[in-house]
């Protein structure tokens, strides 16, 4: 009840007012407005660039990804945990620090000597950067699960590697495949920072442009419009997606095994050669933008300073505050978030995981709506509905940490279900036949498996939290500025001394959340798989190979 | 001190809904009086776990109910039963080692410390894995946690222990071994036991009563040796290993198997000219030479069986074959004729259905 109340005020209320705003400015249904948008070649070329960017960034992140997936679902090698783990870093890092890093490495002065700052490339790349994990893990991960012995068979019946890869390999991960498309297509569509940062005044999307004409035109009957077009489109889109899924078919293609050696080791120095190739290109260019925007930020004038870093502690013009106390409201907001996320998502996540039926599987579903839902478009609604009686939170500073709450809570939900329906009831009922009650049970075994998964759980939603840009820079009051609001106004003022400022504040914010990306993979290490929570005492198996495309569920980002 | 279990009828929902229900276990009888352990012996699917589940309460029945020493225990919580379960997969706590592990029934009885200390250390003698104390659950080899499941089990002095294909999770070779340490354990501790498995010769060799389940209903129980002597069915005599099994009549005192005739002693009560089936194991037989006065055989084959080798013999015109333990005698080979010797005494026979 109380996660669906939550959800019903902060998510259903407020999509249902850009519904109505859209649709009915006045009160009456008027589709004045959506004419007047319909007809601007402008609006029409920020739908057209919208859609064409995310099919784009969509196609080159696939591509940019199976190398690497394919090492990942083929070869076991040292460090292959840890380096798979790292993938992680990239994916959750606020947005606004990978435009901070990516401004400072494709613009002027960059240590690649090209410009490409307002222009489409330095987006496409960035959206790889971000995006590229999550072909890598999910369609890794269900590569290390084929059987090799399909491939065998194959082979042994005449089939050339090339044709193996074409007819067995290829459509038994289509599903990881298509899963990761949808997710990458979702996260592009939406991208809002990476757009906003780096894209300059001539690129728009329609997350974009739904800011722009809140904040900077004060057209909210056009802005509502605009975010009520990008629901259609992303709803049309995963229902496209949703029917090209061959699980719905009767007979999925390919067989996969859990719990049975998948992977070979290198042999032969054409194989390191080419693993070693891909990891160190693939991680170098993850690694690079961070990497770099550490060190700038230490730098200043061809020598090493904190006189950055001593210049968040000054007040100045940019913020009404000074930008430490940004980053102390972020943690503040980020705690809070946790909390109520950890509390409401900990309660669906027991309703869901616990119960069965249909009503159960709706819940489920529903509780993942703002999670298709684009930032913008939740803090949009949340501001055109909180701003008049009986609720009006606009003056309140909890709307934020409200807002990352309800963007954390789906996350939260995705790492404890399968956590909770992971347990093995049979534990529950040795413990009940040991004499246990109800409540000791639940004391005794429950609480106890699901004390690591709902830690990693609680870190997900500080980092989503810590990052949060979109629905922020909606919300947020100048009196109470974020980390990542900061790190923007930083970056779009001019002078080196704003662009220090913000390297030093990206550093921050990067740093806290990379901290609650290790408590995630360290202590839910289970969740992908690993570690000594793992509910059945006798499945083991190499690690890597029975953990379901997590990703894939709980795709998203801060 | 007596489990009795009457008429007890388990229905789940159906899978689809040409039908809406599946009966599991239909109208069981069982009495188990104490020290006994009773074996309830099936192929799976046959109702055994949902048996055990019942008994446990973790499965509510449908209809009939379940005493203990006269006490009706059927809506008691399981919890309350003091009743020991064991799985088959063990189902060990992951996050308690072999200590904690055999000590949660303890704590559970509110039992002190010092109490939860000496009975745990008193289990791992038990199962001789004092050393074990400290390990965590997956440092346990199989046989290892097997141990320690029924430590757990054991250590709160449960009035009725109930097994679930205790070994089944185990492969053969450990399983011959652990069936002598655990039939020597459940004796050692005096228990009563319910004891369920689909693998015969684990049953034969623990249980003093055999239960034989069919389809959810009790199919023949008796003791062990009597059931195993007298199977009433063509089901039981198959599944206890009467491989060899022949539609006969009663003729004349005589049973008449086509190709040969046996004498029917007491199995004449199923009446004359009445068709029966006639079962016996392969060691009931005992070949003699091609003059002797029972039927002749030719052999057909020589199948490896462990340590001893099977003989299958072709009988009378048409196609039927007796399998023969031939012990390891390295004669009679393949093609020779000779002439077979079955003990009536150790004959079954069953009305045929």
């Amino acid at each position: 009840m109380v996660p669906a109340g939550f959800i019903a005020v902060l998510f259903v209320w407020p999509v249902t007012r850009i519904i109505a705003r859209g649709l009915a400015p006045g009160g009456a249904l008027d589709l004045g407005v959506f004419g007047q948008v319909a007809a601007d070649d402008h609006f029409r070329g920020v739908v057209w660039f919208t859609i064409w960017l995310a099919l784009v960034s969509t196609a080159v992140t696939l591509v940019a990804g199976m190398p690497a997936a394919w090492i990942l679902g083929r070869f076991s090698f040292r460090g292959r945990s840890l380096w798979r783990s790292a993938l992680l870093v990239p994916f959750v890092m606020p947005t606004v620090v990978v435009g901070t890093a990516f401004v400072d490495l494709l613009g002027r002065g960059g240590i690649l000597g090209v410009d490409l700052r307002d222009t489409v490339w330095a987006i496409l790349i960035a959206h790889v950067f971000f995006n590229v994990a999550v072909v890598i893990r999910t369609v890794g991960d269900s590569w290390a699960r084929l059987d090799p012995a399909q491939t065998e068979v194959a082979r042994v019946l005449g089939a050339s590697p090339w044709k193996v890869f074409r007819s067995v390999t290829l459509p038994s991960l289509a599903p990881a495949i298509l899963a990761a498309t949808a997710i990458v297509f979702l996260f592009s569509f939406t991208s809002f920072g990476v757009v906003l940062i780096l894209g300059g005044p001539t690129h728009s999307t329609l997350e974009v442009e739904t800011y722009l004409q809140t904040t900077v035109f004060l057209n909210l009957d056009v802005a509502a419009v605009l975010a009520l077009t990008q629901m259609v489109l992303i709803v049309t889109g995963l229902t496209l997606a949703a029917r090209l899924d061959p699980n719905r078919r009767a007979h999925p293609v390919g067989t996969t095994v859990t719990g049975r050696q998948t992977l070979r080791r290198i042999r032969t120095a054409r194989q390191r050669l080419g693993v070693t190739a891909v990891l160190g290109l693939t991680g170098l260019f993850l690694a690079l933008p961070l990497t770099l925007l550490a060190v700038r930020s230490l730098r200043s004038d061809g020598g090493w300073t904190l006189e950055h870093y001593r210049g968040l502690a000054e007040g100045g013009t940019t913020l009404f505050v000074s930008p430490v106390s940004a980053v102390v409201n972020s943690l503040m907001f980020a705690v809070g978030a946790t909390l109520v996320a950890t509390v409401v998502g900990g309660l669906a996540a027991a309703a869901v995981g616990y119960g069965r039926g249909a009503a159960v599987k709706l819940t489920d579903a529903a509780l993942m709506l703002p999670l298709g839902t684009s930032a913008a478009t939740v803090g949009f609604g949340i501001l055109i509905t909180f701003d008049r009686p009986p609720l009006d939170l606009r003056a309140s500073p909890w709307l934020v940490p409200l807002a990352h709450a309800l963007i954390g809570i789906p996350f939260v939900v995705r790492l404890l279900v399968p956590a909770i329906r992971r347990i093995d009831p049979r534990l529950r009922e040795v413990a009940t036949t040991l004499g246990a009650s109800p409540w000791r049970v639940w004391t005794t075994i429950d609480a106890v498996l699901l004390r690591r998964p709902l830690v990693a759980a609680a870190g997900f939603a500080f980092a989503v939290s810590l990052g949060e840009f979109g629905a922020t820079s909606f919300i947020s009051r100048p009196e109470f500025p974020t980390a990542p609001v900061a790190i923007f106004r930083f970056l779009s003022r001019p002078g080196p001394a704003n662009l220090g400022r913000a390297l030093a504040m990206s550093t921050i914010l990067m740093v806290l959340t990379a901290l609650s990306v290790t408590i995630i993979e360290f202590l839910g290490g289970s969740e992908l798989g690993r570690g000594p929570s793992s509910a059945t005492p006798t499945g083991g198996g190499s690690p890597t190979t029975q953990e379901p495309p997590e990703m894939a569920a709980t795709g998203g980002r801060p | 001190m007596t489990l009795e279990v009457r008429s007890l009828t388990v229905r789940f929902p159906g899978p689809s809904r040409r039908d809406p229900e599946v009966t599991v276990l239909d109208t069981v009888d069982l009495t188990v009086p104490t020290g006994r352990i009773v074996s309830v012996l099936g192929p799976s699917g046959s109702g055994k776990s949902t048996l055990l589940r019942a008994v446990t309460g973790l499965v509510r029945p449908t209809a009939g109910t379940v005493h203990w020493d006269g006490q009706d225990l059927t809506t008691v919580p399981p919890d309350r039963r003091g009743f020991g379960l064991m799985f088959q997969d063990h189902a060990l706590f992951p996050h308690r080692d072999v200590a904690a592990n055999i000590a949660y029934g303890l704590e559970m009885k509110g039992l002190d410390r010092r109490t939860v200390a000496s009975r745990v250390a008193a289990m791992l003698d038990l199962v001789g894995l004092d050393d074990r104390a400290g390990a965590r659950i997956d440092q346990l080899s199989g046989g290892e946690q097997q141990r320690i499941a029924l430590a757990r089990a054991l250590a709160p002095e449960p009035r009725l222990l109930l097994l679930d294909e205790p070994l089944g999770a185990l492969d053969r070779v450990l399983r011959d071994r652990l069936v002598n340490d655990l039939a020597r354990m459940l004796r050692q501790v005096g228990t009563t036991v319910v004891y369920v498995t689909h693998d015969q010769d684990e049953a034969l060799a623990i249980a003093d009563h055999l239960v034989i389940l069919r389809r959810g209903r009790i199919e023949q129980e008796g003791p062990t040796e009597e059931v195993w002597r007298r199977p009433r069915s063509e089901f039981v005599g198959r599944f206890l290993g009467m491989t060899n099994t022949f539609p006969g009549r009663i003729v004349g005192g005589r049973i008449d198997l086509g190709w040969t005739t046996l004498d029917a002693g007491d199995h004449s009560r199923a009446g004359e000219g009445n068709p029966v089936t006639v079962m016996f194991r392969p060691a009931a037989v005992v070949v003699e030479g091609p003059e002797g006065p029972g039927p002749r055989a030719v052999l057909r084959q020589r199948q490896i069986r462990g340590d001893r080798i099977q003989g299958v013999f072709g009988v009378g015109p048409g196609d039927d074959v007796v399998h023969v333990d031939l012990g390891l005698a390295t004669e009679p080979a393949v093609g020779d004729t000779v002439t077979l010797m079955i003990d009536p005494a150790q004959v079954a026979t069953a009305p045929c259905p």
